[in-house]
Protein backbone atom coordinates (compact mmCIF):
# COMPACT_ATOMS: atom_id res chain seq x y z
CA UNK A 1 0.00 0.00 0.00
CA UNK A 2 3.05 2.19 -0.13
CA UNK A 3 2.43 3.72 -3.47
CA UNK A 4 -1.02 5.06 -2.68
CA UNK A 5 -1.36 8.76 -3.15
CA UNK A 6 -4.55 10.37 -1.98
CA UNK A 7 -4.48 13.21 -4.51
CA UNK A 8 -4.83 12.27 -8.15
CA UNK A 9 -1.98 13.00 -10.49
CA UNK A 10 -2.81 15.97 -12.63
CA UNK A 11 -5.26 15.05 -15.30
CA UNK A 12 -5.95 11.61 -13.85
CA UNK A 13 -9.64 11.62 -12.99
CA UNK A 14 -10.04 7.87 -12.63
CA UNK A 15 -11.39 6.62 -9.29
CA UNK A 16 -8.89 5.75 -6.61
CA UNK A 17 -9.00 1.96 -7.01
CA UNK A 18 -8.24 2.28 -10.72
CA UNK A 19 -5.37 4.72 -10.20
CA UNK A 20 -3.92 2.41 -7.59
CA UNK A 21 -0.43 1.19 -8.44
CA UNK A 22 1.10 -1.82 -6.69
CA UNK A 23 4.33 -1.48 -4.72
CA UNK A 24 7.43 -1.27 -6.90
CA UNK A 25 8.59 -4.83 -6.32
CA UNK A 26 5.39 -6.33 -7.76
CA UNK A 27 4.96 -6.84 -11.49
CA UNK A 28 1.24 -6.28 -11.36
CA UNK A 29 -1.74 -5.71 -9.12
CA UNK A 30 -2.51 -9.41 -9.34
CA UNK A 31 0.94 -10.34 -8.07
CA UNK A 32 0.48 -7.98 -5.16
CA UNK A 33 -2.98 -9.37 -4.48
CA UNK A 34 -1.59 -12.93 -4.36
CA UNK A 35 1.28 -11.89 -2.09
CA UNK A 36 -1.08 -10.07 0.30
CA UNK A 37 -3.35 -13.07 0.47
CA UNK A 38 -0.48 -15.49 1.01
CA UNK A 39 0.88 -13.28 3.79
CA UNK A 40 -2.49 -13.24 5.52
CA UNK A 41 -2.69 -17.03 5.27
CA UNK A 42 0.71 -17.31 6.99
CA UNK A 43 -0.62 -15.06 9.76
CA UNK A 44 -3.71 -17.24 10.06
CA UNK A 45 -1.51 -20.33 10.42
CA UNK A 46 0.21 -18.75 13.42
CA UNK A 47 -3.19 -17.78 14.84
CA UNK A 48 -4.40 -21.37 14.64
CA UNK A 49 -1.24 -22.57 16.38
CA UNK A 50 -1.74 -19.94 19.10
CA UNK A 51 -5.18 -21.35 19.79
CA UNK A 52 -3.79 -24.90 19.47
CA UNK A 53 -2.05 -24.32 22.80
CA UNK A 54 -5.34 -23.39 24.41
CA UNK A 55 -7.17 -26.33 22.85
CA UNK A 56 -4.43 -28.65 24.06
CA UNK A 57 -4.63 -27.23 27.59
CA UNK A 58 -8.39 -27.76 27.45
CA UNK A 59 -8.00 -31.38 26.34
CA UNK A 60 -5.32 -32.23 28.90
CA UNK A 61 -7.17 -30.70 31.84
CA UNK A 62 -10.46 -32.19 30.71
CA UNK A 63 -8.76 -35.59 30.67
CA UNK A 64 -7.33 -35.07 34.13
CA UNK A 65 -10.42 -33.58 35.78
CA UNK A 66 -13.53 -34.60 33.85
CA UNK A 67 -15.87 -33.91 36.77
CA UNK A 68 -14.64 -30.34 37.21
CA UNK A 69 -15.19 -29.69 33.50
CA UNK A 70 -18.64 -31.28 33.49
CA UNK A 71 -19.63 -29.13 36.50
CA UNK A 72 -18.12 -26.02 34.96
CA UNK A 73 -19.86 -26.53 31.63
CA UNK A 74 -23.22 -26.60 33.45
CA UNK A 75 -22.63 -23.01 34.57
CA UNK A 76 -22.57 -21.77 30.96
CA UNK A 77 -25.80 -20.84 29.22
CA UNK A 78 -25.89 -22.63 25.86
CA UNK A 79 -28.46 -20.13 24.59
CA UNK A 80 -25.96 -17.27 24.90
CA UNK A 81 -23.28 -19.40 23.24
CA UNK A 82 -25.62 -20.35 20.39
CA UNK A 83 -26.68 -16.71 19.94
CA UNK A 84 -23.02 -15.71 19.65
CA UNK A 85 -22.42 -18.51 17.14
CA UNK A 86 -25.28 -17.29 14.95
CA UNK A 87 -24.03 -13.69 15.21
CA UNK A 88 -20.50 -14.66 14.13
CA UNK A 89 -21.73 -16.84 11.24
CA UNK A 90 -23.91 -13.98 10.06
CA UNK A 91 -20.96 -11.58 10.24
CA UNK A 92 -18.79 -14.04 8.30
CA UNK A 93 -21.46 -14.05 5.61
CA UNK A 94 -21.62 -10.24 5.48
CA UNK A 95 -17.84 -9.84 5.23
CA UNK A 96 -17.72 -12.48 2.47
CA UNK A 97 -20.49 -10.55 0.71
CA UNK A 98 -18.58 -7.29 1.13
CA UNK A 99 -15.73 -8.78 -0.94
CA UNK A 100 -18.31 -9.66 -3.59
CA UNK A 101 -19.55 -6.04 -3.43
CA UNK A 102 -16.05 -4.64 -3.84
CA UNK A 103 -15.42 -6.90 -6.84
CA UNK A 104 -18.65 -5.74 -8.42
CA UNK A 105 -18.09 -2.08 -7.53
CA UNK A 106 -21.23 -1.91 -5.37
CA UNK A 107 -19.77 0.61 -2.91
CA UNK A 108 -23.03 1.31 -1.09
CA UNK A 109 -23.55 -2.36 -0.33
CA UNK A 110 -19.87 -2.74 0.53
CA UNK A 111 -20.24 -0.06 3.21
CA UNK A 112 -23.51 -1.56 4.45
CA UNK A 113 -22.00 -5.03 4.82
CA UNK A 114 -18.88 -3.74 6.55
CA UNK A 115 -21.01 -1.72 8.99
CA UNK A 116 -23.23 -4.74 9.63
CA UNK A 117 -20.15 -6.87 10.37
CA UNK A 118 -18.91 -4.30 12.90
CA UNK A 119 -22.32 -4.32 14.60
CA UNK A 120 -22.27 -8.13 14.77
CA UNK A 121 -18.81 -8.07 16.35
CA UNK A 122 -19.97 -5.48 18.88
CA UNK A 123 -23.06 -7.56 19.69
CA UNK A 124 -20.81 -10.58 20.24
CA UNK A 125 -18.65 -8.66 22.72
CA UNK A 126 -21.70 -7.27 24.55
CA UNK A 127 -23.19 -10.76 25.01
CA UNK A 128 -19.81 -12.08 26.11
CA UNK A 129 -18.97 -9.25 28.49
CA UNK A 130 -22.28 -8.05 29.87
CA UNK A 131 -24.28 -11.28 29.95
CA UNK A 132 -21.51 -13.83 30.53
CA UNK A 133 -18.30 -12.47 32.06
CA UNK A 134 -19.85 -9.90 34.37
CA UNK A 135 -22.46 -12.08 36.14
CA UNK A 136 -20.02 -14.98 36.40
CA UNK A 137 -17.20 -12.92 37.86
CA UNK A 138 -19.66 -11.25 40.27
CA UNK A 139 -20.69 -14.70 41.50
CA UNK A 140 -17.06 -15.60 42.19
CA UNK A 141 -16.67 -17.94 39.21
CA UNK A 142 -13.22 -16.55 38.52
CA UNK A 143 -10.08 -18.29 37.32
CA UNK A 144 -7.39 -19.79 39.55
CA UNK A 145 -6.69 -18.07 42.85
CA UNK A 146 -9.45 -15.50 42.27
CA UNK A 147 -12.07 -18.23 42.54
CA UNK A 148 -14.56 -17.48 45.34
CA UNK A 149 -17.75 -19.27 44.25
CA UNK A 150 -19.16 -20.88 47.42
CA UNK A 151 -21.05 -23.75 45.79
CA UNK A 152 -18.26 -25.61 44.00
CA UNK A 153 -18.23 -29.38 44.38
CA UNK A 154 -14.96 -30.25 42.67
CA UNK A 155 -11.59 -28.88 43.80
CA UNK A 156 -10.48 -28.38 40.20
CA UNK A 157 -13.30 -26.09 39.13
CA UNK A 158 -10.99 -23.03 39.33
CA UNK A 159 -8.92 -24.68 36.56
CA UNK A 160 -12.01 -24.99 34.36
CA UNK A 161 -12.64 -21.26 34.80
CA UNK A 162 -9.00 -20.55 34.01
CA UNK A 163 -9.33 -22.41 30.69
CA UNK A 164 -12.69 -20.78 29.99
CA UNK A 165 -11.48 -17.21 30.51
CA UNK A 166 -8.20 -17.75 28.66
CA UNK A 167 -9.78 -19.35 25.60
CA UNK A 168 -12.76 -17.00 25.31
CA UNK A 169 -10.68 -13.98 26.38
CA UNK A 170 -8.02 -14.50 23.70
CA UNK A 171 -10.82 -15.06 21.19
CA UNK A 172 -12.70 -11.92 22.29
CA UNK A 173 -9.47 -9.93 21.90
CA UNK A 174 -9.33 -11.15 18.30
CA UNK A 175 -12.94 -10.07 17.78
CA UNK A 176 -12.06 -6.62 19.13
CA UNK A 177 -9.05 -6.33 16.78
CA UNK A 178 -11.30 -7.44 13.92
CA UNK A 179 -13.84 -4.73 14.76
CA UNK A 180 -11.10 -2.09 14.63
CA UNK A 181 -9.82 -3.40 11.28
CA UNK A 182 -13.29 -3.52 9.72
CA UNK A 183 -13.98 0.03 10.93
CA UNK A 184 -10.78 1.04 9.13
CA UNK A 185 -12.07 -0.75 6.01
CA UNK A 186 -15.36 1.14 6.30
CA UNK A 187 -13.59 4.49 6.44
CA UNK A 188 -11.47 3.58 3.40
CA UNK A 189 -14.52 2.31 1.54
CA UNK A 190 -16.24 5.61 2.33
CA UNK A 191 -13.27 7.45 0.83
CA UNK A 192 -13.71 5.34 -2.31
CA UNK A 193 -10.52 3.32 -1.97
CA UNK A 194 -12.01 -0.01 -2.98
CA UNK A 195 -13.38 -1.21 -6.27
CA UNK A 196 -13.13 -4.06 -8.77
CA UNK A 197 -9.45 -3.39 -9.47
CA UNK A 198 -8.25 -2.96 -5.90
CA UNK A 199 -9.65 -4.54 -2.74
CA UNK A 200 -6.59 -6.20 -1.13
CA UNK A 201 -7.38 -4.94 2.38
CA UNK A 202 -10.99 -6.15 2.27
CA UNK A 203 -9.81 -9.60 1.20
CA UNK A 204 -7.13 -9.81 3.91
CA UNK A 205 -9.28 -8.61 6.81
CA UNK A 206 -12.07 -10.86 5.54
CA UNK A 207 -9.81 -13.91 5.85
CA UNK A 208 -8.84 -12.88 9.38
CA UNK A 209 -12.48 -12.45 10.38
CA UNK A 210 -13.32 -15.91 9.03
CA UNK A 211 -10.60 -17.57 11.13
CA UNK A 212 -12.01 -15.82 14.23
CA UNK A 213 -15.35 -17.37 13.28
CA UNK A 214 -13.80 -20.84 12.76
CA UNK A 215 -12.17 -20.74 16.19
CA UNK A 216 -15.51 -19.89 17.80
CA UNK A 217 -17.09 -22.77 15.84
CA UNK A 218 -14.82 -25.06 17.89
CA UNK A 219 -14.94 -23.18 21.20
CA UNK A 220 -18.73 -23.18 21.31
CA UNK A 221 -19.28 -26.97 21.46
CA UNK A 222 -16.15 -27.58 23.56
CA UNK A 223 -17.19 -25.15 26.28
CA UNK A 224 -20.98 -25.03 26.12
CA UNK A 225 -22.22 -28.32 24.69
CA UNK A 226 -19.90 -31.11 25.85
CA UNK A 227 -20.86 -32.14 29.34
CA UNK B 1 -24.87 -24.82 -4.78
CA UNK B 2 -24.90 -25.96 -8.43
CA UNK B 3 -23.15 -24.35 -11.36
CA UNK B 4 -21.09 -21.83 -9.40
CA UNK B 5 -18.66 -21.17 -12.17
CA UNK B 6 -16.48 -18.29 -11.02
CA UNK B 7 -16.81 -15.24 -13.18
CA UNK B 8 -13.65 -13.29 -14.00
CA UNK B 9 -13.07 -9.78 -12.80
CA UNK B 10 -12.67 -7.49 -15.82
CA UNK B 11 -9.01 -6.82 -16.16
CA UNK B 12 -6.93 -5.05 -18.77
CA UNK B 13 -3.32 -5.96 -19.34
CA UNK B 14 -0.99 -3.20 -18.28
CA UNK B 15 2.11 -2.32 -20.22
CA UNK B 16 4.39 -4.19 -17.80
CA UNK B 17 2.23 -7.25 -18.02
CA UNK B 18 2.35 -7.28 -21.81
CA UNK B 19 6.14 -7.19 -21.64
CA UNK B 20 6.40 -9.86 -18.96
CA UNK B 21 8.73 -12.59 -20.21
CA UNK B 22 6.94 -15.35 -18.32
CA UNK B 23 3.52 -14.37 -19.54
CA UNK B 24 0.35 -15.45 -17.74
CA UNK B 25 0.84 -12.99 -14.92
CA UNK B 26 -2.81 -12.12 -14.94
CA UNK B 27 -5.35 -14.52 -13.61
CA UNK B 28 -9.01 -14.43 -12.91
CA UNK B 29 -10.13 -13.36 -9.46
CA UNK B 30 -13.01 -15.43 -8.26
CA UNK B 31 -16.33 -13.76 -7.57
CA UNK B 32 -18.63 -15.95 -5.55
CA UNK B 33 -22.29 -15.23 -6.23
CA UNK B 34 -24.46 -13.84 -3.43
CA UNK B 35 -26.82 -16.80 -3.66
CA UNK B 36 -23.97 -19.19 -3.10
CA UNK B 37 -22.72 -17.26 -0.08
CA UNK B 38 -26.25 -17.22 1.29
CA UNK B 39 -26.51 -20.97 0.72
CA UNK B 40 -23.31 -21.56 2.70
CA UNK B 41 -24.66 -19.36 5.52
CA UNK B 42 -27.87 -21.40 5.66
CA UNK B 43 -25.88 -24.66 5.76
CA UNK B 44 -23.76 -23.29 8.62
CA UNK B 45 -26.86 -22.21 10.56
CA UNK B 46 -28.40 -25.63 9.97
CA UNK B 47 -25.35 -27.39 11.42
CA UNK B 48 -25.35 -25.00 14.40
CA UNK B 49 -28.94 -26.00 15.05
CA UNK B 50 -27.98 -29.69 14.71
CA UNK B 51 -25.12 -29.52 17.20
CA UNK B 52 -27.28 -27.75 19.80
CA UNK B 53 -30.17 -30.16 19.16
CA UNK B 54 -27.88 -33.19 19.55
CA UNK B 55 -26.53 -31.85 22.83
CA UNK B 56 -30.03 -31.07 24.20
CA UNK B 57 -31.31 -34.46 23.07
CA UNK B 58 -28.53 -36.25 24.91
CA UNK B 59 -29.30 -34.36 28.11
CA UNK B 60 -33.02 -35.08 27.72
CA UNK B 61 -32.35 -38.79 27.18
CA UNK B 62 -30.01 -38.94 30.16
CA UNK B 63 -32.35 -37.03 32.50
CA UNK B 64 -35.71 -38.25 31.25
CA UNK B 65 -35.07 -41.85 30.28
CA UNK B 66 -32.06 -42.40 32.58
CA UNK B 67 -30.03 -43.79 29.70
CA UNK B 68 -26.40 -42.83 30.13
CA UNK B 69 -24.90 -42.09 26.73
CA UNK B 70 -21.13 -42.63 26.76
CA UNK B 71 -19.21 -39.40 26.67
CA UNK B 72 -17.36 -40.19 23.46
CA UNK B 73 -20.67 -40.05 21.56
CA UNK B 74 -21.27 -36.55 22.86
CA UNK B 75 -17.74 -35.43 22.00
CA UNK B 76 -17.55 -37.00 18.55
CA UNK B 77 -20.94 -35.69 17.40
CA UNK B 78 -20.06 -32.14 18.51
CA UNK B 79 -16.56 -32.23 17.00
CA UNK B 80 -17.68 -33.82 13.71
CA UNK B 81 -20.24 -31.06 13.19
CA UNK B 82 -17.67 -28.40 14.11
CA UNK B 83 -15.21 -29.81 11.56
CA UNK B 84 -17.89 -29.85 8.83
CA UNK B 85 -18.74 -26.21 9.59
CA UNK B 86 -15.08 -25.20 9.54
CA UNK B 87 -14.61 -26.93 6.17
CA UNK B 88 -17.53 -25.00 4.70
CA UNK B 89 -16.15 -21.69 5.99
CA UNK B 90 -12.66 -22.47 4.67
CA UNK B 91 -13.73 -23.73 1.23
CA UNK B 92 -16.29 -21.07 0.36
CA UNK B 93 -16.08 -18.02 2.65
CA UNK B 94 -12.27 -18.16 2.64
CA UNK B 95 -12.31 -19.28 -1.02
CA UNK B 96 -9.77 -22.09 -0.58
CA UNK B 97 -11.68 -24.11 -3.18
CA UNK B 98 -10.93 -21.58 -5.91
CA UNK B 99 -7.78 -20.04 -4.57
CA UNK B 100 -4.10 -20.32 -5.35
CA UNK B 101 -3.22 -23.82 -4.10
CA UNK B 102 -0.28 -22.42 -2.17
CA UNK B 103 -2.73 -21.02 0.41
CA UNK B 104 -4.30 -24.46 0.79
CA UNK B 105 -0.81 -25.87 1.43
CA UNK B 106 -0.32 -23.35 4.26
CA UNK B 107 -3.67 -24.31 5.74
CA UNK B 108 -2.97 -28.05 5.44
CA UNK B 109 0.49 -27.71 7.01
CA UNK B 110 -0.98 -25.76 9.88
CA UNK B 111 -3.71 -28.34 10.48
CA UNK B 112 -1.11 -31.16 10.45
CA UNK B 113 0.89 -29.27 13.07
CA UNK B 114 -2.24 -28.91 15.16
CA UNK B 115 -2.94 -32.63 14.71
CA UNK B 116 0.55 -33.66 15.81
CA UNK B 117 0.39 -31.37 18.82
CA UNK B 118 -3.03 -32.52 20.04
CA UNK B 119 -2.64 -36.11 18.88
CA UNK B 120 0.59 -36.94 20.67
CA UNK B 121 -0.46 -35.10 23.83
CA UNK B 122 -3.68 -37.10 24.00
CA UNK B 123 -1.97 -40.35 23.08
CA UNK B 124 0.51 -39.82 25.90
CA UNK B 125 -2.04 -38.98 28.59
CA UNK B 126 -4.59 -41.50 27.37
CA UNK B 127 -2.39 -44.56 27.13
CA UNK B 128 -0.34 -44.31 30.30
CA UNK B 129 -2.50 -46.94 31.91
CA UNK B 130 -1.88 -49.40 29.08
CA UNK B 131 1.89 -49.27 29.31
CA UNK B 132 2.23 -49.02 33.08
CA UNK B 133 -1.02 -50.12 34.70
CA UNK B 134 0.04 -48.69 38.05
CA UNK B 135 0.14 -45.21 36.46
CA UNK B 136 -3.36 -45.49 35.09
CA UNK B 137 -5.01 -43.31 37.70
CA UNK B 138 -1.97 -41.32 38.69
CA UNK B 139 -1.00 -38.32 36.68
CA UNK B 140 1.70 -35.99 37.91
CA UNK B 141 0.55 -32.48 38.66
CA UNK B 142 2.10 -29.93 36.40
CA UNK B 143 2.47 -26.20 36.75
CA UNK B 144 2.89 -25.04 40.30
CA UNK B 145 2.42 -28.65 41.36
CA UNK B 146 0.21 -27.67 44.26
CA UNK B 147 -1.15 -30.69 46.05
CA UNK B 148 -4.81 -31.49 45.77
CA UNK B 149 -5.46 -30.42 49.36
CA UNK B 150 -4.45 -26.92 48.34
CA UNK B 151 -7.14 -26.90 45.65
CA UNK B 152 -9.69 -28.25 48.12
CA UNK B 153 -8.70 -25.43 50.46
CA UNK B 154 -9.66 -22.87 47.80
CA UNK B 155 -13.20 -24.09 47.40
CA UNK B 156 -13.64 -24.80 51.13
CA UNK B 157 -12.50 -21.27 51.97
CA UNK B 158 -15.05 -19.84 49.52
CA UNK B 159 -17.75 -22.00 51.08
CA UNK B 160 -16.80 -21.03 54.66
CA UNK B 161 -16.77 -17.34 53.78
CA UNK B 162 -20.32 -17.64 52.49
CA UNK B 163 -21.48 -19.59 55.56
CA UNK B 164 -19.96 -16.97 57.87
CA UNK B 165 -21.88 -14.24 56.10
CA UNK B 166 -25.20 -15.93 55.41
CA UNK B 167 -25.41 -18.93 57.73
CA UNK B 168 -25.23 -22.65 57.09
CA UNK B 169 -28.89 -23.17 56.23
CA UNK B 170 -28.70 -20.47 53.54
CA UNK B 171 -25.69 -22.21 52.04
CA UNK B 172 -27.41 -25.61 52.06
CA UNK B 173 -30.48 -24.14 50.44
CA UNK B 174 -28.45 -22.43 47.74
CA UNK B 175 -26.45 -25.60 47.19
CA UNK B 176 -29.65 -27.55 46.57
CA UNK B 177 -30.90 -24.83 44.26
CA UNK B 178 -27.65 -24.86 42.28
CA UNK B 179 -27.08 -28.56 41.99
CA UNK B 180 -30.49 -30.18 42.60
CA UNK B 181 -30.32 -33.94 42.48
CA UNK B 182 -26.95 -33.86 40.80
CA UNK B 183 -25.07 -33.01 43.98
CA UNK B 184 -22.10 -35.33 43.77
CA UNK B 185 -20.66 -37.25 46.69
CA UNK B 186 -17.19 -36.08 47.55
CA UNK B 187 -15.98 -39.59 46.67
CA UNK B 188 -16.74 -38.90 43.02
CA UNK B 189 -14.28 -36.03 42.84
CA UNK B 190 -11.68 -36.56 40.25
CA UNK B 191 -8.05 -35.80 40.84
CA UNK B 192 -4.64 -37.37 40.85
CA UNK B 193 -5.00 -39.08 44.22
CA UNK B 194 -8.70 -39.75 43.92
CA UNK B 195 -9.50 -40.34 40.32
CA UNK B 196 -12.32 -42.10 38.64
CA UNK B 197 -11.13 -44.33 35.82
CA UNK B 198 -12.54 -42.22 33.07
CA UNK B 199 -9.78 -41.45 30.67
CA UNK B 200 -9.74 -38.81 28.07
CA UNK B 201 -12.47 -36.69 26.61
CA UNK B 202 -13.57 -39.62 24.48
CA UNK B 203 -13.07 -42.65 26.69
CA UNK B 204 -11.69 -44.38 23.60
CA UNK B 205 -8.40 -44.98 25.33
CA UNK B 206 -9.96 -46.60 28.38
CA UNK B 207 -7.66 -49.32 29.57
CA UNK B 208 -10.02 -51.90 30.92
CA UNK B 209 -11.82 -49.54 33.27
CA UNK B 210 -14.89 -49.24 31.08
CA UNK B 211 -17.32 -50.63 33.64
CA UNK B 212 -16.80 -47.52 35.79
CA UNK B 213 -17.25 -44.96 33.06
CA UNK B 214 -20.06 -42.46 32.81
CA UNK B 215 -21.22 -39.66 35.03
Amino acid sequence: MSSITSTPASGDTRPYHERYKPADHFRSRDDEFDAVKFGVWLLLATEVLLFAGLFCAYAVFRMLYPEAFANGSHHLNWKLGAANTVILLLSSFTIATSIHNAQKGQIGWLKFNLAFTVLCGAAFLVIKGVFEYYPKLSAGKAPGIFFSYPFATDPYEPIWWGIYYCATGVHATHVFVGICLITWLFIRAHKGHFGPTHYNAVEGVGLYWHIVDVIWIFLFPLLYLIH
Amino acid sequence: MKKHKPEPVPHELSEEEMLDPHGNVTHEHVILSSTMLLGVLLILLFFTFMTVAASRAEIAIADGLHIDIPQWVNVSVAMTIAVIKAIFVALFFMQLKYDNKLNAVVAATCISGLGLFLGFSMLDLGTRGIINPEEQNEIQLGGAGLPRDNKVATIVAAKNRYIEEHGLSAWQEEMRAHHGDHLPESASWSGPDQSRPRHGPTGLFDAGGAEHSGH
